[in-house]
């Protein structure tokens, strides 16, 4: 089993390393950087080499024969992150046969893999990418208690194999509303929120004792449990390797990821979370992620009355580590607008940036390689026109793997033909 | 009296009543909003810039608000001795936001069971529905909207059929009573839809009509038998009226009143041939429509519209969520506003909030439409549209001193609105909320 695991992963790095080869550095000089992990560099120069960051600096030599891109006057930030959303599952939302977002067939489906899914030629993906969104978590939809395992995308890539980062890159629980109502109205459980934890606690239970086999006849093949694909996920989950997202409004569903995420000893990040302004202190403590989101919807359900503009400001006032999502496959690139408004609402403009770059790159333990703009990491760089999450800053270059992405898509060559029709220039 | 009397009077019976009722005791204006902004000192809002949305810019500008009117605005304009005045350097100042499509009221906030009353789905010709005997005046997005510097919104009928019903237009001025929160005098409004929801609704039930062929159909009847009811009643009133009246039927009695021309006709719709063919039924029976809602793709026959004098109500940019939105771009207001057409921004509440309202606007801009045109498609456009023009939409001498003043220039991302008055009365302020409702315990107020 080991050995078809290396297999499969030493294919999609060669399939991800393809595209590069053969292509020189590139150097962005002139510009200010915004490294994110540190600090402000004014008429700076990036080099990008291999797909990586080479150099960034103030005072850099420009290795010969890059290829130069001018930044005076520009502004660079890391590749943008959407810590979660539908990109590549969902194509059209009204159209239902275009939405592989999630499986109402049962409440424990944590055999669900993303990946398994994901169109690499979406055109969501396109319309996403001139926001400077450079990579998504993408994760099942809700509905089911469990709905499955997320991957990690760059929004580059032919194909599936190219664009995913990383998979599977955590479980997704989901607390509240709407797992009751996909069930309990048709007289199946979860009926309750009581309902719902007794069965994950009870899923989770079962994943204990899987585990405990598992390990009692670790290298005897003959007496290993029958392969059971639920369990497996979940045990991923129990031995920490993978996180565990959870999806709770209400004050009180929080509390519930919480003590579920201490009698299972999970690695917990909360998501949605538009009640979690009321316990950022608690979260603080224990040091539990938040990824919000999104932020521009009213809310529609019960469990988010206590839902606030100044939720991000408060939590980062607290301490509390928080990233940004859109949970959309259509409107990804409403981002940039959300994290705009997070600012208008109090979020401090380093902290709003940091929400969507090193946050959730820490938050999903790739920071290692994405997130920032520093020495060896995955060149993923966005140049704007202006300042991050203003109204008339756009993305003019976007690289993501030391290339320079298209950003033209559906509605772009649209509006080329527009253009011409009409004599707009 | 004619139809068209008899049909006006049962659509305004409510409000007939009441305003005859305040001419009798004196006082036309009333509602707690409107006296106390009549009996208060003028009110001087000094020292922003003045964005009046119609004649550009003022810098270190002076609003004068007096009896719930803008009494005068200017750089330089005396400001009576006893007004109240209010510092207001460095912030923007602009019209009340006006949204001509939201379903606010009708689909109060949170979409509980009970209160929805969106669409009466069941029936696809509503001309005989009005969404003011629904609108909920507690609805919590009323509160929300002003926080977000809206102060009028028309409220519409769902859009599940052809003809939803027609619409209300309210003044966010936290009234109880519809009747006070209602936009005394503005014009009839109509919602119609076309396109993909009624058709997808109505096949599900399995009713006619399940196509645009059926729904194209279903309308051209329906307005021939509109004509043959008006002509009824015509043979009739001529006449020596002593046989027994016609039968009445509200529903046609509403499509003979868009046969007159008297009522603005408000219809979603999304494509080229949704477009294409509520103009031949506008041709076919002579009556106008006020504006296309939504209109994704209304950037390709731009001109036309301009032409008919037909306005769009559009979003700043909301792409691909089902087949009919496949074509949209975020350049779709530029471009109507290049080619002369009143574009204005709306919410579709709950769809996106009314509170975000101003952000359709900044999204405009950031796609290339310039400042104040995009400030012309939450205010004075939308204000057009709707056929209150004269009353909002703009900071203008005369009109309703419906006013917000921003922290910053109201298209930037990062700007919140402070302060909100509506008929020269402050309605919100950041620190204390709505405050209409201040006090009264409810969720969800800002």
């Amino acid at each position: 089993m080991i050995q078809k695991i290396t297999a499969v992963i030493g294919c999609l790095v060669l399939a991800a390393a393809l595209p590069l080869w053969g292509q020189g550095p590139i150097a962005i000089s002139g510009a200010r950087v915004l490294t994110v992990s540190q600090g402000v560099i004014e008429n700076g120069t990036i080099v990008v080499e291999g797909g990586k960051i080479a150099a960034v600096g103030s005072d850099l030599k420009i290795p010969a024969g890059a290829q130069i891109i001018d930044g005076r006057g520009k502004v660079v930030i890391p590749g943008m992150f959407d810590a979660g959303n539908q990109l590549g599952l969902v194509e059209i939302p009204f159209e239902e046969v275009t939405d592989d977002s999630t499986e109402y067939t049962d409440p424990i489906h944590p055999e669900l893999r993303v990946v398994d899914a994901l169109n690499a030629r979406s055109r969501n993906i396109r319309i996403a990418r001139p926001a400077g969104i450079a990579n998504a978590v993408v994760t099942p939809a809700g509905g089911n208690l469990i709905s499955g395992q997320s991957a990690l995308i760059q929004l580059n890539g032919d194909s599936t194999a190219e664009m995913v980062v990383k998979t599977p890159l955590a479980l997704h629980v989901n607390l509240g509303e709407e797992s009751k109502e996909t069930y309990g109205n048709s007289d199946k459980s979860p009926k309750t929120r009581m309902g719902a934890m007794a069965m994950l606690r009870q899923v989770f239970m079962k994943a204990q004792r899987y585990k405990v086999m598992l390990d009692s006849t670790a290298g005897n093949r003959n007496e290993a449990p029958t392969r059971d694909l639920k369990m497996e996920s979940l045990v991923s989950a129990l031995n920490r390797e993978i996180p565990v997202v959870v999806r709770a409004n209400r004050l009180g569903d929080i509390e519930s990821a919480i003590r579920l995420a201490d009698e299972f000893k999970l690695r917990l990040i909360l998501a949605d979370a538009t009640s979690a302004w009321r316990i950022a202190g608690e979260l603080r403590r224990r040091d539990i992620p938040v990824i919000l989101g999104p932020l521009l919807q009213a809310p529609s359900r019960i469990e988010a009355v206590d839902s606030r503009l100044d939720n991000a400001a408060l939590l980062h006032k607290a301490g509390v580590t928080i990233a940004i999502q859109t949970s959309s496959s259509n409107g990804v690139r409403d981002l940039w607008f959300a994290v705009g408004y997070a600012i208008a609402n109090g979020l401090p403009d380093a902290a709003a940036l940091q929400a969507v770059t090193l946050n959730p790159a820490r938050i999903f333990g790739v920071d290692d390689r994405l997130g920032s703009i520093e020495v060896g990491k995955s060149a993923n760089l966005v140049i704007l026109d202006g300042e991050p999450f203003r109204v008339k800053t756009h993305a003019t270059t976007l690289l993501i793997g030391g290339r320079v992405v298209d950003l033209s898509n559906h509605q772009t060559e649209l509006y080329e033909v527009v253009r011409k029709k009409y004599g707009i220039n | 009296m004619s139809t068209g009397e008899r049909v006006f009077r049962w659509l305004h019976s409510t409000a007939v009543i009441s305003i005859s009722l305040l001419l009798l005791s004196g006082s036309f204006l009333h509602g707690q909003t409107a006296t106390a902004a009549a009996n208060g000192r003028p009110i001087a809002i000094k020292g922003a810039t003045v964005l009046t949305a119609t004649h550009g810019s003022i810098e270190n500008g002076t609003v004068l608000l007096e009896n719930g009117k803008i009494k005068a605005v200017g750089a330089q304009i005396p400001v009576p001795a006893n007004a109240k005045i209010v510092d207001a350097k460095g912030k923007f100042i602009t019209p009340g936001l006006v949204n001509p499509h939201s379903h606010t009221g009708i689909y109060p906030l949170l979409g509980l069971q009970g209160n929805v009353d969106l669409s009466e789905a069941n029936s696809n010709i509503n001309s005989n529905i009005r969404s003011m005997d629904a609108v909920d005046t507690s609805d919590p997005e009323i509160a929300r909207a002003v926080s977000g510097g809206v102060t009028t919104l028309q409220t519409l009928p769902g859009s599940d059929n052809n003809i939803g019903g027609f619409t209300t237009v309210i003044k966010l001025n936290g009234a109880q009573s519809i009747e006070e929160a209602r936009f005394q005098g503005a014009p009839l409004g109509m919602k119609w839809a076309w396109g993909e929801n009624p058709k997808v609704q109505h096949a599900g039930k399995g009713t006619h009509p399940s196509t645009l062929m059926g729904e194209a159909a279903m309308l051209r009847q329906r307005f021939i038998n509109a004509q043959r009811y008006a002509a009824k009643w015509q043979e009739w009133e001529a006449g020596d009226r002593k046989s027994v009246a016609p039968e009445r039927d509200l529903e046609m009695e509403g499509l003979v009143q868009v046969l007159a021309g008297k009522v603005r006709v408000h219809v979603h719709a999304y494509q080229m041939n949704h477009f294409e063919a509520l103009l031949r039924l506008s041709d076919e029976f002579k009556f106008p429509i006020a504006a296309i809602h939504h209109a994704l793709q209304a950037y390709e026959i731009a001109p036309e519209l301009a032409r008919r004098n037909i306005g769009v109500v559009t979003f700043g940019d909301y792409w691909g969520y089902k087949i009919e939105a496949w074509d949209a771009i975020p350049q779709n207001a530029y471009v109507l506003w290049k080619s002369g057409v009143a574009v204005s921004m709306h919410t579709d509440s709950p769809v996106m909030e009314d509170r975000d309202y101003r952000l359709q606007a900044s999204i405009a801009n950031h796609y290339g439409m310039p400042d104040e045109a995009s400030l012309q498609t939450v205010t004075i456009n939308a204000a057009k549209i709707l056929g209150i023009e004269n009353r909002v939409g703009s900071i203008e001498v005369g009109k309703d001193a419906d006013l917000v003043i921003w922290s910053g220039n109201p298209l930037e991302l990062t700007t919140r609105a402070e302060r909100v008055y509506i008929d020269g009365k402050l309605v919100y302020t950041l620190n204390d909320g709505f405050l209409p409702w201040k006090g009264s315990p409810s969720f969800l107020h800002p």
